[in-house]
C-alpha cells in the first residue's frame, strides 16, 4: 500500500460505509425527484413572476449560498479533525503535509454532494428571479466556493490537550432514581448543542448575511437575520439529539430500560424544540412575505425529514450495526 | 543503542481541570521492560497518551530513542509503536487493512513477516479477513498489540494490553516481547493492573499515585517479593498508603 495512509483508510472506510447504507439508490433517486421538481417549480415561478427574491438580490442570493457552504465545510472539518487527533492512527509517523492532504480529501468528499445541493438550489432561485444564466451559475458557484473556504479556516480544530468536546455538565448530582435519570438523558442534546456551538463560525454567517441586505429597513433584515438564527438553531439541535440518541443506543441498548422509553427521553424535549423553532420559522417566513406553498413545503420536508433521522437512529442500537457490518 | 528507547523529564499533564501528572521523570532503556502500576486515575493512561503523542503535556519533554517528540514528532513516532484503544480502531475495515495501513504509515512496503507470524501464534490468522466490527474484545486487542509491534519499534508503549485476551495468547505474547526485550530490540512500557505481568515480566515496577512515581521496585526486589507473604500486592497497597500518609501530613 502506498500514497497517503491516513488518506487510503479513511477513504476505504468511506467507502464501506456507502456499501452499507440502507436505502442509498432510494435515496439518490429521491434526491433527483426532489431537484426536478425544485426546477419545475423555479421555471414556473419564472413565467408567472412570483420567485421569492428577484434578480437584484443575486449578491444576497450567493452570500446565503456562502453561509451555508460554510456550515457544512466547518462541521465536516471539525470532525475530520476530532477524528485524526483522535483515531487509531493519530500516533503513527505521519508527516504535516500527508495529514493535511488527508484532511483535504476527506472533507471535499464528504462535503462535495452538499455543497451541489447548495448551488444548484442557489440556482434553482436565481432561475425563477429571472436572473441571466451566466449570473445565475457563477453567483452561487462564488458563494459555495468563498463560504467553503471561509468554513475551512473557521472551523474549530479539536485540541489534544482537550482530549473529547465535553458538554458543561451541572455540578448537583441528578441522580437519584429513574425519573430523575431519564430528565438528566433529556437534557442531554441541550448539553451536546452548547459543547458543539461554534460561535465563530456563526457570527460570520450572520455578519454576511447583514452585509447582504444593505437596502433592506432595519425591521426587516433583523427578521431576516432572526430567521437565519432559528435555521441554524433547528439544524444544531436536529444533530445533538442524533447524537445523542446514537449514543444513547450504544451505552443504555444493553441496560433494562426500554428502547422506547429511552427514545422518549432523548426526544421529549429536543424534538419539541425543534418543532416550535420550526413553527416559529415559518411564522417568521410568511411574515416577511415568502410565499405559503414554499413556507409550507419547506417546513414539511425538513419536519419530515427530522422525523425519518430519529426513528432511524432511535431504533438503531450497537448490536444492529454490527450485524449490518 | 546509545539512546534509551523513552526518557520523560518533568511531565506535567492536565485532562480538563484536573492536574493528573506532576512532573513525573521516567527512563526505559532499550532491553527493559517497565510496568507502570497504580491506583485507577493515578494517571497511568495519561503518561502513555503523552508518550503516544495522543495528549499534549502542558510541561516537560518526551524524548523516544533520542527524538523529541514536541521538536520532532515525525522521528519520534517512527521509533514509536503504541498500542492504542481497541474502540478506537475502524469498525469498518478488516483486520488486513489495518495492519498495511499502519506498515504504508510508518514507511514498510509490506507487513512485517514476524508481525504476521505472531498474527498466526495468536489465533488471529482466521480474523484477518474480517471487518474489525465483527470482532471480539480480545481479537480486537490483539490486532492493537500487532498494529504497535509493526516496523520494529524502539519503544513498544501499552496500556492495558493484555486485558480481554485468553491465557494462551496472553502466554505466548509475553514471550514474544520479553524476546524482543532480552534480543535488546526495544524497551517496553506496560501500564497495567496485572501484578503478575510485574512481578514475573517486567525488569522494573513503577508506582504512580496521584500524578507522581513515588516508588520502584528492580528485577530483584520483585523478586524477592514473590516469596513473601501478600507479595507484590501488599508491598503496592502499604507504599500507597504511606503516600497518601505523607500527602496528608
Amino acid at each position: 500500500m502506498s500514497g497517503n495512509p491516513l488518506a487510503q483508510a479513511w477513504d476505504l472506510e468511506e467507502r464501506r460505509r456507502r456499501q452499507w447504507l440502507p436505502g442509498l439508490r432510494w435515496r439518490v433517486a429521491g434526491l433527483a425527484g426532489l431537484g426536478v421538481l425544485a426546477g419545475t417549480a423555479a421555471w414556473l415561478a419564472r413565467i408567472h413572476q412570483s420567485a421569492p427574491i428577484d434578480s437584484g438580490n443575486l449578491p444576497g442570493l450567493a452570500l446565503a449560498c456562502a453561509a451555508l457552504a460554510a456550515l457544512v465545510v466547518g462541521h465536516e472539518r471539525t470532525r475530520a479533525g476530532r477524528d485524526l487527533v483522535h483515531g487509531w492512527l493519530a500516533s503513527a509517523p505521519l508527516p504535516v503535509e500527508r495529514t493535511r492532504e488527508a484532511l483535504r480529501r476527506r472533507v471535499i468528499g464528504r462535503s462535495i454532494g452538499r455543497l451541489v445541493m447548495v448551488w444548484l438550489a442557489g440556482m434553482g432561485l436565481a432561475l425563477a428571479a429571472g436572473a441571466a444564466w451566466l449570473a445565475m451559475i457563477v453567483a452561487p458557484a462564488l458563494g459555495v466556493a468563498m463560504g467553503g473556504t471561509a468554513g475551512w479556516w473557521l472551523a474549530r480544530r479539536p485540541s489534544q490537550a482537550a482530549p473529547l468536546v465535553l458538554p458543561r455538565l451541572a455540578r448537583r448530582s441528578h441522580c437519584g432514581g429513574t425519573e430523575a435519570g431519564l430528565r438528566a438523558l433529556s437534557r442531554w442534546p441541550s448539553a451536546m448543542l452548547r459543547a458543539d456551538a461554534n460561535p465563530r463560525l456563526h457570527a460570520l454567517i450572520t455578519g454576511s448575511l447583514l452585509m447582504a441586505l444593505p437596502d433592506m429597513p432595519l425591521s426587516r433584515a433583523l427578521a431576516v437575520l432572526l430567521l437565519l438564527a432559528l435555521a441554524l438553531l433547528a439544524w444544531d439541535l436536529a444533530t445533538a439529539t442524533l447524537k445523542t440518541l446514537r449514543e444513547a443506543a450504544d451505552w443504555l441498548g444493553v441496560s433494562p430500560l426500554g428502547s422506547r422509553r429511552r427514545q422518549w427521553a432523548v426526544l421529549r424535549k429536543s424534538a419539541a424544540s425543534v418543532l416550535v423553532v420550526v413553527v416559529a420559522m415559518a411564522a417568521l417566513a410568511l411574515a416577511l412575505g415568502f410565499p405559503g406553498w414554499l413556507v409550507l413545503a419547506v417546513a414539511v420536508t425538513w419536519l419530515s425529514a427530522c422525523i425519518r433521522a430519529f426513528a432511524l437512529e432511535g431504533g438503531r442500537g450497537a448490536p444492529a450495526r454490527r450485524e449490518r457490518a | 543503542m546509545s539512546a534509551a528507547s523513552l526518557r520523560l523529564s518533568g511531565l506535567v499533564a492536565d485532562r480538563g481541570i484536573r492536574r493528573v501528572l506532576d512532573g513525573v521523570s521516567l527512563e526505559v532503556a532499550r532491553g527493559e521492560w517497565v510496568v507502570l502500576l497504580g491506583a485507577n486515575g493515578s494517571g497511568k493512561s495519561t503518561l502513555v497518551d503523552c508518550c503516544s503523542g495522543r495528549l499534549e503535556p502542558r510541561g516537560g519533554t518526551v524524548v523516544i530513542a533520542g527524538h523529541d517528540l514536541g521538536t520532532d514528532p515525525v522521528a519520534a513516532r517512527a521509533a514509536l509503536g503504541a498500542a492504542g484503544p481497541p474502540q478506537r480502531l475502524p469498525e469498518l475495515l478488516s483486520a488486513r487493512e489495518c495492519l498495511a495501513i499502519m506498515a504504508a504509515a510508518r514507511g514498510l512496503a509490506l507487513i512485517d513477516a514476524e508481525v504476521l507470524e505472531l498474527a498466526s501464534t495468536l489465533d488471529l490468522a482466521p480474523w484477518l479477513d474480517d471487518a474489525v466490527a465483527l470482532m471480539s474484545l480480545g481479537t480486537r486487542q490483539k490486532l492493537c498489540v500487532l498494529l504497535a509491534l509493526l516496523g520494529d519499534p524502539a519503544l513498544i508503549l501499552l496500556d492495558e494490553a493484555f486485558n480481554g485476551l485468553d491465557a494462551t495468547s496472553s502466554l505466548r505474547l509475553k514471550q514474544h516481547l520479553a524476546d524482543r526485550v532480552r534480543a535488546g530490540r526495544c524497551g517496553v512500557l506496560l501500564a497495567t493492573h496485572a501484578l503478575d505481568i510485574a512481578g514475573h515480566w517486567a525488569d522494573r515496577a513503577v508506582l504512580l499515585h496521584q500524578g507522581r512515581i513515588v516508588h520502584a521496585w528492580n528485577r530483584a526486589e520483585l523478586k524477592a517479593l514473590r516469596t513473601t507473604p501478600g507479595g507484590l500486592e501488599a508491598a503496592l497497597a502499604a507504599r500507597m498508603t504511606a503516600a497518601d500518609t505523607a500527602g496528608h501530613a
